[in-house]
């Protein structure tokens, strides 16, 4: 009886809070895959259900987050973080993409609204030169970083070619920049400090257009 | 009778140092009579564990209340870096063991970045160099040219520029033990007078060869 005594805080210990080894080390290590394709035992603790399903939502967040779903990211880092019985440094890179993508839809927020046109340079060679250009673009942001950007009468004042007109649908990186190609050349999109730069490259030169927010 | 240990000169019975040398005399006790083995009643053993218990559960009330109770926003954690998520460095190039596994978002990374390239890797021709295209994204030049061969409508037509990619959406990702299985929808704008979109269901199978991820299966179906 006095050596069950004496053995009861070890059986105890043992059966009260240990997580799976195996599944931990994954989940430290990012592999939530892994962790959560692990066959847990036929009598798995509490600890390790949870562990498990942390790894699980963890695991959704990263899909979220990789096809650009910035609210349902949110939604699932709060999920992720909910675990009370769970791997610390999961609920804290949970938060840590939590937090970036709220940076980044403030910046989607910002980015939003009407530009016009400030400057306009070409450059042919080594050359640059200043030319007229005017127009307005309306900038709004779906999901999955897929901008609407609508040209009003926009473009170079003394071309020939007629004032554009159009709406064109883009998808940015998360670095707010976009690239669209031409037939010959390439557009490229750049929102920076709260300024919106298209530049136009073809055979014949860069056209560069500077917009500020109205 | 007593002898000092030192000099050996007899010591009186209530000696405390030798008289002689002055070394002191250490009494030895008497040797402890052996305790009773006494047998714990039931009551003193229903006690200790009571007694554990509460100062288990006390300790535990104490990690809740002060620890795990902590709410998360108190934790210092600071944004990850939008090079972490983004598709600012290629994957292609990323090398791994076995003992150093791609993290799950880098396999999610890898995939997205092909899907980005498809538009390219669909405009293949066999008079192209197929050097530029085989790269080392592909287990075996079959799965390259297979993909190829089920990417023709991202071929742009006459006149008109090469399509964009649009978006991606992921099922869940699985492990088997050898392989990584990545299940997408992905969509690409053609960039013709119409813009319409072109949707594929695609399966990856992808691997760790040597030190670097390759797509060792791939399967895409258009969804019309």
């Amino acid at each position: 009886m006095r050596r069950l005594v004496l053995l009861l805080p070890f059986l105890l210990l043992a059966a009260c809070d240990e997580h799976d080894e195996r599944t931990l080390s994954d989940m430290q290590a990012g592999s939530y895959a892994q962790a959560s394709s692990r066959v847990t035992g036929n009598d798995p603790t509490a600890a390790d259900k949870q562990l498990k399903a942390q790894a699980e939502a963890m695991l959704r967040l990263e899909q979220a987050l990789a096809a650009y779903h910035f609210d349902e990211a949110i939604l699932l880092a709060e999920e992720v973080m909910s675990f009370s019985e769970a791997d610390l440094q999961t609920t804290r890179k949970a938060h840590a993409i939590r937090i970036s993508v709220e940076e980044m839809l403030a910046e989607l927020d910002q980015a939003e609204g009407t530009y016009v046109v400030d400057h306009a340079f070409e450059r042919i060679g080594t050359e640059t030169r200043p030319i007229k250009a005017e127009g307005e673009v309306d900038v709004t942001f779906s999901d999955q970083l897929i901008a609407t950007l609508a040209f009003n009468d926009y473009g170079v004042s003394s071309s020939k070619q007629p004032l554009q007109d159009a709406r064109h649908i883009i998808r940015f990186t998360p670095e707010l920049q976009a690239t669209e190609p031409l037939v010959q050349g390439v557009i490229t999109y750049t929102f920076k400090l709260g300024k919106l730069e298209i530049v136009y490259e073809g055979p014949s030169g860069k056209r560069i257009f500077q917009l500020r927010k109205n | 009778m007593r002898h000092c240990k030192l000099c050996g000169t007899p010591l009186g019975p209530d000696a405390k140092a030798c008289p002689h040398c002055a070394h002191p005399v250490i009494k030895k006790g008497r040797p402890r009579e052996p305790r009773s083995r006494r047998r714990l009643t039931s009551r003193e053993v229903v006690a200790s564990i009571i007694l554990f218990l509460a100062s288990l559960l006390g300790g535990w009330w104490w990690w809740q209340t002060t620890i795990a109770g902590t709410p998360q926003e108190e934790i210092r954690v600071s944004a990850l870096s939008r090079s972490a998520w983004s598709d600012e460095e290629p994957l292609i190039e990323a090398t791994f063991s076995p003992a150093r596994p791609p993290t799950s978002y880098q396999l999610l990374q890898f995939v997205r970045q092909y899907a980005t390239a498809l538009p390219d890797t669909a405009s293949f021709r066999e008079q192209d160099m197929l050097s530029a295209y085989e790269g080392i994204q592909y287990a075996t030049i079959d799965v390259f040219l297979q993909d190829v061969e089920n990417t023709k409508a991202l071929l742009p037509k006459k006149g008109n520029p090469r399509p964009c990619f649009e978006s991606i959406d992921f099922e869940p990702l699985r492990w088997d033990g050898k392989a990584w299985t990545v299940r997408t929808r992905e969509v690409y704008r053609l960039k013709s007078s119409s813009d319409a979109l072109v949707r594929y269901d695609a399966v990856y199978k992808i691997i760790l060869k040597v030190d670097h991820l390759q797509i060792d299966e791939l399967k895409r179906k258009e969804v019309r």
